[in-house]
């Protein structure tokens, strides 16, 4: 049975439509990320699964019962937001026991489901001071803290790491990780960040302007795209896209690159132009000019564990991303030749769907 | 540069000071002064009576009812505008339709001088025709003409009523810009853990509106001591001197009586209550900002 | 449990009925009705004849529209004068005051100094005392100044018991003044004054707007200055008018509605045009106080 399971959803505010019709099932236990630019409805899917706000047309099942329109408190999720949303006048217990002391459990009751939910986040020292007295990465435990005492069918969290620095964000992730595994619970986690989508994520959901862009596990999004938007979204830096011309050649259709034939689509191919992408880490320097393209080296950017370099060549306007081998060196104005790993082109339509992946 | 600066500053600054020191400052300083004389308000002469007229303070009877009305007068003000003004707040934030004209309604007291308010509410209390007798005659079987601002007994609750009727509206103000100010996620969690309204209320947007509240009681009881032209209009403080406030009878005593003297003195406790006030006033505001920042 | 399949299928009219929001509804607007039936009653009042409110219709719709009440309050000489001392007292007194707050407000926020926050507080405080803990020095003052029975005393206390909020105020509104603003015109040479008129006035329109609607407003509704500082009928404002009318028109009451009404006009039109700047004012002002 599907933990979650959303049916034909949209929403409306005012004339604007948010959300086009998004169906999708969750099962049990699934780490579900939700990613996409800003703007383009994740909050806005969160708040209806939880039920702040209303669907326009569709209908949301958590465990088989159809809850569009129930209450929110009695849908059984729990919801951890961006910005917290502890409060300020209230203790770390007595934020984490509001449900139950709002559900007139007995004083002792509370406490000890307080201190055990604490002990899980480990923040049992905690308890007794205000979330002004505490850290972001602490104030976020707290937050979590509370989800976790409701018990609910499926936690939402809402960018929960955003406000964090890069650190704590890095290891707070790892705890999110950790917790899933420890609670098996149905997790549904929106971010922007895609870094986050991809280490997180059993299943990732991308969405563009509300509409899912294309479903599936980390892997398959960032090996098979979908369509371009997909494509450019995951992965960091993100994928070249080089514009391109086909040339019918008898029964089949060649790919221009600048001139030169670069591969063949195995049938004919009735467009004139198409879209290459291509990731930095699948375009190398050759040892010999024997080459696909040339490229300017225009800068380079040293990460430590890993270097690109952005090449300004002939034929795009914008710089393409290479990754570099370890220990190659190269530095601005260099002129070298470029080659693309035949197996992992990433052929896209004007429209941007993918046409054809990998060895064409 | 520094030079010029402090040119500037002292440009800019010596009109509002002086003028604030002239007409501001100095008379407050004066009125502890003439608390010390027997000034009649006319003579130019005046002899220093040292403490006098603060012991004729302790003896005053017409002080002491006045006291205890200005008392009384402060209760109501920290209990009728602030209560209304917080549960008018609390409905129309609930975003109801209208919710802005509901707003300009409740508003709207504030704009009408304390000469016309008290006008229209001796109408209102007017025994034979005015509108509450009136309207209790329609609910009673006999014909009721109540002289509500003729009887000891409810001349200065009904003053009362008719200021909180004009105050009401500012504390819902207030009280509506603390609640914008309470962030949404937090009225959300009370939705999502499934809290009632009056739950929600209690345990949530009371204890966050505590920077409100000092603000409007304090604002409350400092407006009424300044109560004076709606009882001047509604009562003179009668009758028998029943609704008279230390505002009041200060008037009186200068004024009527040309007392000068006695009443720089009822003004210096005034001015003092005021401070003892003000003082309260910000050490709660500092304990309440302390909290909640 | 109904099967997923089945139970999509229910309309979206299967939503459940909110009772809330109706109800709240209606418990606003019989309190708004409360609240509206004595300035409404008012309004009534002065369009009815004396015949149809000496029946007892005071508080009745009026049978017909009768404009007498006011024809008679506009046709006195005596409003005319009233209204002209108000104005001559409200006006000078409220551009006072605002310049006098602006220039002081801007010391406090650009240009502070040892000692500028107690100076500031001292200022300030002024807003809270009730205004009989002066009231004997000035009379004393005024009178051996020869001044008591003109405008004068009016427009000078007004201007003085108006710095602490246009002060307050001004002071907040120019803290929100960017400083780079104000160094980017030093550099360019601008004195002190230059940047006052040149820069930070014209970035201050909306606070200028609530100083403006708040002290017109509390100036044309003062009652206690002209009682004390007015002897004669020829320099008295119209709230102690009002006052000493009622009197003459005792049993009139529509004649003192319609008086009531032509008080309030200026105010109440201040309040409709400029209700968000007011509403502004007194929150700021109170709130920050
Ligand atoms: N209450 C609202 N009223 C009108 N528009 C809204 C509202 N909430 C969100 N939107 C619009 O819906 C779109 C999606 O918003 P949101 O779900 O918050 O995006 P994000 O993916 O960044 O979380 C945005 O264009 C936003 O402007
Ligand atoms: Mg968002």
């Amino acid at each position: 049975m599907s933990s979650l399971k959303l049916q034909d959803v949209r929403k409306n505010f005012g004339t604007q439509t948010v959300i086009h019709g998004i169906d999708l099932d969750v099962e049990e236990g699934e780490f579900i990320v939700f990613v996409g630019p800003s703007g383009c409805g994740k909050s806005t899917m969160l708040r209806i699964i939880s039920g702040l706000d209303q669907v326009t047309s569709g209908r949301i099942f958590i465990a088989g019962n159809d809850v569009t329109f129930t209450h929110p408190s009695k849908r059984q999720v729990a919801m951890v937001f961006q910005s917290y949303a502890l409060f300020p006048h209230m203790t770390v217990a007595q934020n984490i026991g509001f449900g139950l002391r709002l559900a007139k459990l007995p004083k002792a009751e509370i406490a000890k489901r307080v201190f055990a939910a604490a002990e899980v986040l480990q923040i049992e020292d905690l308890l007794g001071r205000y979330p002004r007295q505490l850290s972001g990465g602490q104030r976020q435990r707290v937050a979590i803290g509370r989800a976790i005492i409701r018990n609910p069918r499926v936690f939402l969290f809402d960018e929960p790491l955003s406000n964090l620095d890069a650190a704590l964000r890095v290891q707070m992730r790892l705890e999110i990780a950790r917790l899933h595994n420890r609670l098996g619970a149905t997790i549904v986690y929106v971010t922007h960040d895609q870094t986050e989508a991809m280490t997180l994520a059993d299943r990732i959901v991308v969405i563009k302007e509300g509409e899912i862009a294309q479903v599936g596990n980390p892997l398959e999004v960032y090996e098979s795209p979908a369509n371009k938007f997909v494509a450019g979204f995951i992965g960091a830096p993100s994928m070249n896209f080089l514009k391109a011309s086909i040339r019918a050649e008898g029964g089949r259709s060649s790919i221009q690159l600048y001139g030169a034939a670069l591969a063949y689509l195995p049938d004919r191919f009735a467009r004139e132009y198409i879209e290459l992408g291509i990731r930095p880490e699948h375009l190398s320097f050759s040892e010999s000019s024997d080459c696909d393209f040339w490229g300017v080296v225009e800068l380079v950017e040293e990460l430590g564990s890993e270097s690109f370099a952005y090449l300004q060549t002939e034929f795009n306007p914008e710089p393409v991303t290479i990754r570099l081998e370890p220990n190659k060196k190269v530095k601005a104005g260099d002129k070298l030749p470029v080659s693309i790993d035949r197996n992992a082109m990433h052929v896209f339509s004007e429209s941007g769907s993918t046409v054809a992946i990998g060895r064409i | 540069m520094d030079r010029s600066i402090a040119l500037w500053r002292t440009v800019f600054l010596i009109l509002p000071v002086s003028v604030f020191a002239v007409f501001v400052i100095w008379p407050l300083l004066s009125s502890f002064y003439y608390s010390f004389t027997n000034w009649n308000g006319f003579n130019p002469n005046y002899d220093f009576v040292g403490f006098d007229n603060f012991a004729k303070i302790y003896t005053d009877r017409l002080f002491a009812s006045a006291a205890i009305n200005t008392v009384i007068w402060m209760v109501a003000a920290i209990i009728l505008p602030t209560g209304l003004g917080l549960f008018l707040a609390l409905l129309i934030d609930s975003r109801v339709p209208g919710g802005t004209l509901f707003k300009s309604v409740f508003y709207l007291p504030i704009c009408l001088s304390a000469v016309v308010v008290g006008q229209v509410w001796v109408w209102i209390y007017q025994p034979d025709w005015g509108l509450l007798n009136t309207v209790l005659t329609y609910f009673s079987s006999e014909k009721i003409n109540y002289a509500w601002l003729a009887k000891p007994e409810s001349a200065l609750f009904s003053v009362i009523v008719a200021w909180s009727w004009q105050q009401t509206g500012l504390s819902m103000v207030i009280y509506l810009a603390g609640l914008t100010a309470i962030p949404s996620d937090l009225q959300e969690v009370c939705e999502l853990e499934g809290s009632s309204w009056w739950q929600k209320v209690r345990l949530v947007l009371l204890p966050l509106l505590a920077p409100a509240t000092v603000v409007v009681i304090a604002l409350s009881v400092i407006n009424s001591l300044k109560g004076f032209d709606i009882l001047f209009i509604m009562t003179e403080g009668g009758p028998f001197n029943s609704s008279d406030t230390l505002a009041m009878h200060m008037y009186n005593e200068s004024f009527r009586k040309y007392y000068m003297g006695y009443g720089s003195a009822i003004a210096v406790v005034l001015f003092l209550v005021a401070l003892a006030i003000i003082w309260l006033y910000f050490r709660q505001l500092r304990k309440v900002d302390e909290i909640y920042s | 449990m109904k099967s997923i399949a089945e139970s999509a299928d229910i309309s979206a009219s299967a939503r459940p009925f909110n009772p809330w929001p109706g109800t709240i509804f209606a418990c606003l607007s019989v309190l708004a009705l409360l609240f509206l039936a004595p300035t409404f009653g008012v309004l009534m009042s002065s369009i009815k004849s004396k015949r149809e409110i000496a029946f007892g219709q005071l508080w009745t719709m009026p049978s017909e529209l009768f404009l007498g009440n006011f024809a008679d309050v506009l046709s006195n000489p005596a409003v005319h004068q009233y209204l002209l001392n108000t104005f001559l007292v409200t006006a000078p007194a409220t551009a006072a005051s605002i310049t006098l707050g602006v220039l002081g407000g801007y010391v406090f926020a650009k240009l502070p100094f040892k000692g500028s926050d107690l100076l500031f507080l001292a200022l300030v405080s002024g807003m809270f005392f009730p205004p009989q803990v002066i009231l004997i020095p000035l009379f004393r003052l005024f009178n051996s100044m020869g001044l008591i029975d003109t405008l004068w005393p009016m427009i000078i206390v007004h201007t003085a018991m108006g710095i602490p909020i246009c002060t307050l105020l001004m002071r907040n509104f120019f803290a929100t003044v960017p400083n780079p603003l104000r160094e980017c015109a030093i550099i360019e040479g601008a004195n002190e004054w230059q940047i006052l008129v040149l820069v930070a006035l014209p970035l201050s329109l909306p606070a200028l707007a609530v100083l403006a609607t708040l002290q017109f407003t509390w100036i044309w509704n003062d009652f206690l200055w002209p009682l004390i500082f007015t002897q004669s009928d020829d320099k008295r404002t119209i709230m102690l008018g009002l006052v000493f009318m009622r009197g003459q028109y005792s049993v009139a009451w529509g004649i003192q509605g319609a008086m009531s009404l032509i008080a309030s006009l200026p105010t109440l039109l201040v309040f409709l045009f400029f209700q968000r700047y007011f509403i502004k004012g007194m929150t700021m002002g109170a709130v920050k106080g």
